[in-house]
């Protein structure tokens, strides 16, 4: 069994269901970080006060009365998720990714294949359009080269352009890479195209990572939350090349809500009149050398102690 | 405006318990938060202990703040906000009731949430400790559990606070307690000689210039008497102080 009791109870809650909708899930990752909190919930009461837990009491009232059912979906999805060879990590476990504890839309669970690992606190991630230019491409490796370089975890998205490069030069340079997926860690590779590159991952000592139930297909609203979780997960994001539409602009504005660093390339900040606004509003740092990045990265050691700091809150109360 | 990430919206402090961002929340959004409903200081106060002054310019009625620059062992104390309520009531709380960690932590953020805040009025200082507390001071040593949270949540290490794993000034032993209500000026500075003389220093701080941080101002003493002993013994360049709450007037 992947899942200790407690975990199990936990991705219950994520399961439960009433009117076809769920919980919201930053929600669960935010209230249930300890044995006691996850009781409260599961007796029916939320222990946070805002909007969102006003607005989930009572379909979460409501969806307690078929958590057999919740509980039967969990046992389906451990079961693909092991059968995959996948591990589960959640908010209630010590080796929750340090730095998704400092965001507050954090997801209450993680799937993975390949290890998880303290060091990948200081990691920056690499995004950028799918329609790449070969000069997009060369800037996200070199990127990539120089911060393994740094000893620098590559955070990226799987994604086919921009995130490619970063996680092939990675890999190329002896780096750590780790991509956070917009499917199920059990479902085939999205894109296809990058089956190769996601096995060459694991097997070269980085990660495959998932906050979403493991057999989830695609789907258009997984990619703009595994954007979450890419931001939620890194020290910055650092964008190659994104038009206004592209995916890795919104990336760039949620790890700015998020209270991280965002990087803009040079290329980017001059050339896309929305990076250039971000810029001039001090939103983003314009990057032309490795140093503007490097400078502004802190230590893993620092981000595990202020997730530990969290999680003895979680656990003493306040 | 729209938000990319649909953050929710903090509670208020001290309704830090139910707040979204208890666990998840940053310096920055901790010390904004805060500032929305704590009492922020006068808006003319005394630039050298952060005091209510009726106008600008008019003369700080504090005592230490009369004296020759050369007699007074600090330079100037700022205050992340006034004592009064909430604040000051969860400060008693944290620190003489419960000694609830979980409190440490909020300060610590709002400490580093100020330092960020006013980064070009500490970027010279040198080095960051806390006002030791006596070793098994009850219910908590509050000043080293705020201290070591501000560590930790200052993730970048953008400031030069002291890891709490090499403390640089300890206290040794308990002593008398400064009055705890009213401002009797010679038990107060009695007291903080006590207070400083139980002081040990672990690292050498010569030549540099000191942040020390406290939970509560009220006349000054005891950032005289500890900055005595840091600039005259062990010869640092200059004491500044930073606390959480300056008592009014």
């Amino acid at each position: 069994m992947i899942a200790t009791l407690q975990q199990q109870e936990l991705l219950t809650i994520c399961a439960l269901r009433a009117d076809s909708k769920s919980v919201d899930w930053s929600l669960i990752a935010r209230t249930c970080q300890s044995p006691e909190a996850l009781q409260v919930v599961l007796g029916g009461d939320i222990p946070e006060d805002s909007t969102v837990a006003r607005k989930n009491l009572s379909l979460l009232r409501k969806a307690l009365s078929a958590i057999d059912d919740a509980r039967a979906r969990v046992a389906t999805e451990l079961e693909a998720a092991e059968k995959a060879g996948a591990r589960l990590v959640t908010v209630l476990d010590a080796d929750y990714p340090a730095n998704l504890r400092l965001v507050p839309n954090l997801p209450p669970f993680l799937f993975h294949l390949g290890d998880l690992e303290e060091k990948d606190a200081r990691s920056a991630a690499i995004v950028g359009t799918r329609n790449a230019s070969e000069d997009g491409m060369r800037r996200a490796a070199r990127m990539a080269r120089l911060l393994v370089a740094e000893d620098v975890v590559i955070f990226s998205g799987l994604a086919k352009g921009i995130d490619t490069a970063a996680h092939t030069a990675t890999l190329d340079s002896g780096g750590r890479t780790v991509a956070v997926m917009g499917t199920g860690i059990a479902a085939k590779i999205y894109p296809a195209q990058n089956r190769g590159l996601a096995a060459r991952i694991v097997a070269e000592g980085g990660a495959l990572v998932s906050q979403f139930w493991p057999t989830s297909a695609p789907a258009t609203w997984t990619f703009p939350r595994r954007n979450v979780v890419t931001s939620g997960s890194t020290m910055g994001s650092i964008v190659i090349e994104a038009s206004s539409t592209s995916g890795a602009k919104m990336q760039a504005r949620i790890a700015h809500e998020h209270g991280k660093h965002v990087f803009l390339i040079k290329s980017l900040a001059t050339s896309e009149p929305w990076a250039a606004k971000m810029v001039a509003e001090g939103k983003a740092v314009e990057v032309a050398e490795l140093d503007d990045v490097i400078s502004r990265l802190g230590n893993a050691k620092r981000v595990q102690q202020a997730a530990q700091q969290r999680l003895q809150l979680a656990l003493a109360g306040l | 405006m729209t938000h990319a990430a649909d953050l929710p919206t903090p509670l208020a402090f001290p309704q830090c318990a139910k707040c979204p961002y208890v666990l998840t929340g940053t310096p920055e959004v901790c010390a904004l938060c805060a500032s929305r409903t704590i009492k922020p200081l006068a808006e003319h106060h005394c630039q050298l202990c952060s005091q209510n002054l009726s106008s600008p310019g008019a003369a700080c009625w504090n005592r230490i703040c009369n004296w020759a620059p050369q007699q007074r062992c600090f330079t100037r104390v700022d205050a992340v906000a006034l004592y009064a309520h909430p604040l000051e009531a969860v400060i008693k709380k944290f620190k003489y009731d419960d000694g609830n960690t979980g409190w440490g932590t909020i300060f610590g953020r709002l400490i580093v949430g100020w330092l960020n805040a006013h980064e070009d009025e500490v970027a010279d200082i040198d080095l960051i400790i806390g006002n030791p507390s006596a070793p098994g001071r009850m219910p908590i040593q509050h000043i080293e559990t705020i201290m070591s949270a501000a560590y930790a949540e200052d993730i970048a290490g953008r400031w030069p606070i002291a890891d709490p794993a090499k403390p640089v000034l300890v206290k040794t032993r308990e002593t008398k307690k400064s009055a705890a209500g009213g401002v009797r000026w010679n038990e107060k500075m009695e007291a903080a000689k006590e207070h400083a003389a139980a002081l040990k220093l672990h690292t050498p701080v010569q030549g540099k210039r000191i942040l020390l941080v406290d939970d509560v101002f009220t006349t000054g003493a005891t950032f005289h008497t500890v900055g005595k002993r840091l600039t005259q013994e062990a010869e640092a360049a200059e004491v500044r102080g930073l606390v959480l709450a300056r008592v009014p007037g």
